[in-house]
């Protein structure tokens, strides 16, 4: 699959393009399949087409189910056959400003109340029947103030009543996971109203918006649902000079290199500096690739004036290497994949070096910063639809994983190496405590993982109440600190046989031996129950190959395929010989919650 | 007149991705595979964006073929 594909954000664009656009795009295999219902007050058609566009290219096809126009809260509210036969993943509930029950002059503190009460009954109900995510706009403001600037100053003038019916929303999500904000107040102002509305196409065909602004709000709504199914840029790897400060510091000097309020250039070059802190404080790994001499590049960073230090970069590759090389070092020394990481450089000729090694990284020019900021603005590749506690930590992980790493050298047999981490593995159920972070590990992991499924709140909730399931969540620690949670599996048992439903392992601990844990633990379960029969599944996705052989390797017995599903089921049935052969790749120790 | 309707065929092609294409004055959407109303809107804006103009209420609901599309763009069209 190539990520690198970027649409456009421009109307006619599309208009011109969106068959052959699609036929480009339907051919890439290995898409997750999800399940859209859609519920308007306007006309949803183009918007449609465009957000499947958009969608595709993230490699998520969509099904769509679009409800009849302006039928909103009977849709959601009244039992819908149609509806529950589709059964959908997400619902977008797609009204706008235009879709309001109070019009422009009719602000007022009952309508405030009855909008509320409406919105919340639709969104309860679609929770209660549907058990999906749900997307909803908040609202731009009214194409009309009427009284000017009062609109606002006054208690229920329209502009307060917006804000007001925004907080409302807002407040919600809060409190209901699964709930996620399209900010069409953001993007309307981003835009301009003047450009958002145009009324004749509303008058005409119920275009809720400008015919312009389709493809920006199809897009929004594209990177939500991307976020929500964990697809987003993980890492950023950033070249130094003329990108992450102004000059070249083997020539200038870390007092002579422009960043920082004291030149225009090193303004510009701060908030840069400042934009990436941001991200990597909410768990966006940083790395820097830079042709340099070590100790010149790392002055730079080291420097009073540079926001960025040393501690917000995870893997720091600052040499003499050519830059695919350290790229593909610092992939490695990660675990990440190509197609979660943004490169940037100045350097035409670098950057054409990095495209071409690695087609899915998405590379981007530093040479005016201001653009950059902006292009990675419209981009969106760090849409966030929620944080976990464990995602401020994350740059820490990684970075005690290169220590790991440096360690790993001095010893020359692996086994000696693992043994040397003092490594304890904490194995406890699924529980209201780790389920956020057990929700986010599955729905993220790409490479250790079986079966790819990804999963609601609702879903596993259901697992969770579900007796028949066993849950396994395991977190690492060793001499470096803990590792947080870093895999999880979902089993069912049931006719003396133990199936692993799901199985999935963060990239952050590979090599460590956790999976071989993890059966131990399983087998371990199948003794204690007089269970004498494990199946595992297996379905390959573009970039879970690395485990293709794990079940064969560990001595389970090819299966039955299923071709529908494409999924090849692995059998073991010798429990006893299957944990003889663990043991001796396991050096961990084992607590139990 | 013949200037006019050259540019809107070129507008079709554009919206229906079709390079074949030929409009006459006298085609109206049976004649055209996929001129439905979603296609109706996007070429109704496509050829306001090629000729900068805006068309009124009043003319877009009598449309009922191209020589009435071109008609409209004569009375609001003067010229590059």
């Amino acid at each position: 699959m190539d990520n690198d594909i970027t649409l456009m954000l421009d109307y006619e664009y599309y208009t011109e393009n969106k068959k052959r656009l699609k036929e480009g795009l339907i051919h890439s295999k290995d898409k997750l399949k999800k399940k859209i219902a859609v519920l308007c007050s306007g006309t949803f058609g183009e918007t449609k087409d465009i957000l499947e566009l958009f969608l595709l290219s993230y490699g998520i096809e969509p099904v769509f189910y679009v409800g009849d126009y302006n039928r909103c809260f009977e849709e959601a509210c009244f039992p819908n056959k149609e509806m529950e036969q589709f059964a959908p993943d997400i619902v977008i509930v797609h009204i706008n400003n235009r879709g309001l029950l109070s019009r422009f002059d009719e602000a007022s503190y009952e309508m405030l109340q009855k909008e509320e009460k409406r919105l919340e009954d639709i969104w309860n109900s679609l929770k209660n029947r549907y058990r999906c995510s749900i997307i909803q706009n908040n609202f731009e403001y009214y194409p009309y103030r009427v009284i000017g600037n009062g609109a606002r100053s006054s208690a229920y003038g329209n502009v307060r009543y917006i804000e007001r019916l925004n907080e409302y929303i807002d407040t919600y999500a809060d409190n209901h996971k699964g709930f996620y904000v399209n900010d069409l107040n953001y993007l309307s102002s981003l835009y301009g109203l003047l450009n958002w509305y145009d009324d004749r196409m509303w008058a005409l065909y119920k275009y809720p918006f400008s015919i312009d602004m389709i493809p920006v709000y199809a897009k929004s709504l594209a990177d939500i649902i991307k976020s929500i199914y964990g697809m987003n840029k993980k890492l950023v790897i950033s070249d130094l000079d003329n990108t992450l400060w102004g000059g070249i510091i083997s020539e200038d000097g870390a007092d002579g290199i422009r960043i920082g309020s004291d030149s225009p250039q090193g303004e510009m070059y701060e908030q840069i500096q400042r934009y990436l802190r941001y991200l990597s404080e909410r768990g966006i790994v940083l790395a820097i690739n830079s042709k340099n001499d070590y100790d010149e590049g790392i002055s730079g960073i080291r420097s009073d004036r540079s926001v960025l230090e040393e501690k917000n970069f995870s893997k720091i590759a600052i040499n003499w290497e050519k830059k695919d090389i350290n790229v593909n070092t610092i992939l490695n020394e990660l675990n990440l994949l190509q197609g979660g990481a943004l490169f940037i450089d100045d350097s035409a000729l670098e950057r054409d070096i990095v495209k071409n090694c690695f087609p899915s990284i998405k590379v981007f020019d530093s040479s005016s910063p201001a653009d950059l900021l902006r292009d990675l603005e419209t981009n969106d590749f760090f849409e966030y639809s929620g944080l976990t506690a464990d995602d401020g930590q994350r740059g820490k992980y990684y970075r005690d994983n290169i220590e790991r790493l440096n360690l790993e050298k001095e010893y020359a047999d692996y086994d000696e190496f693992l043994i040397s981490l003092d490594m304890e593995c904490i194995c406890e159920e699924l529980n209201e405590k780790n389920m956020d972070r057990v929700l986010q590990l599955l729905n993220k992991t790409n490479q250790f993982n079986f079966l790819t499924h990804r999963f609601t709140e609702d879903k596993i909730r259901d697992i969770y109440k579900d007796k028949t399931y066993s849950t396994f969540v395991l977190t690492l620690n060793d001499r470096y600190g803990t590792n947080g949670i870093v895999s999880v599996a979902i089993c069912n048992t049931r006719d003396d046989t133990f199936s692993i439903e799901d199985w999935v392992m963060s990239c952050r601990v590979f090599r460590r031996g956790l999976e071989y844990m993890m059966l131990l633990i399983m087998c371990e379960v199948c003794k204690v129950n007089g269970i004498g029969t494990i199946r595992g599944y297996y379905k390959e996705s573009d970039r879970n190959k690395k485990i293709r052989h794990f079940f064969r390797d560990n001595g389970f017995i090819e299966g039955s395929f299923d071709s529908e599903e494409m999924v090849q089921e692995w059998v073991c049935k010798d429990i006893h010989g299957l944990e003889k052969g663990l043991r001796s790749l396991v050096h961990m120790s084992l607590t139990k919650r | 007149m013949d200037e006019i309707k050259t540019r809107v065929n070129k507008v079709f092609r554009k919206v229906f991705e079709d390079d074949s294409l030929n409009i006459e004055m006298e085609t109206c959407s049976d004649d055209i595979p996929g001129w439905n109303s979603l296609a109706h809107i996007n070429l109704l804006a496509m050829i306001e964006k090629e000729f900068d103009i805006r068309f009124d209420i009043d003319q877009i609901i009598t449309f009922e073929n191209v020589g009435d599309i071109c008609k409209a763009i004569e009375t609001l069209y003067s010229g590059d």
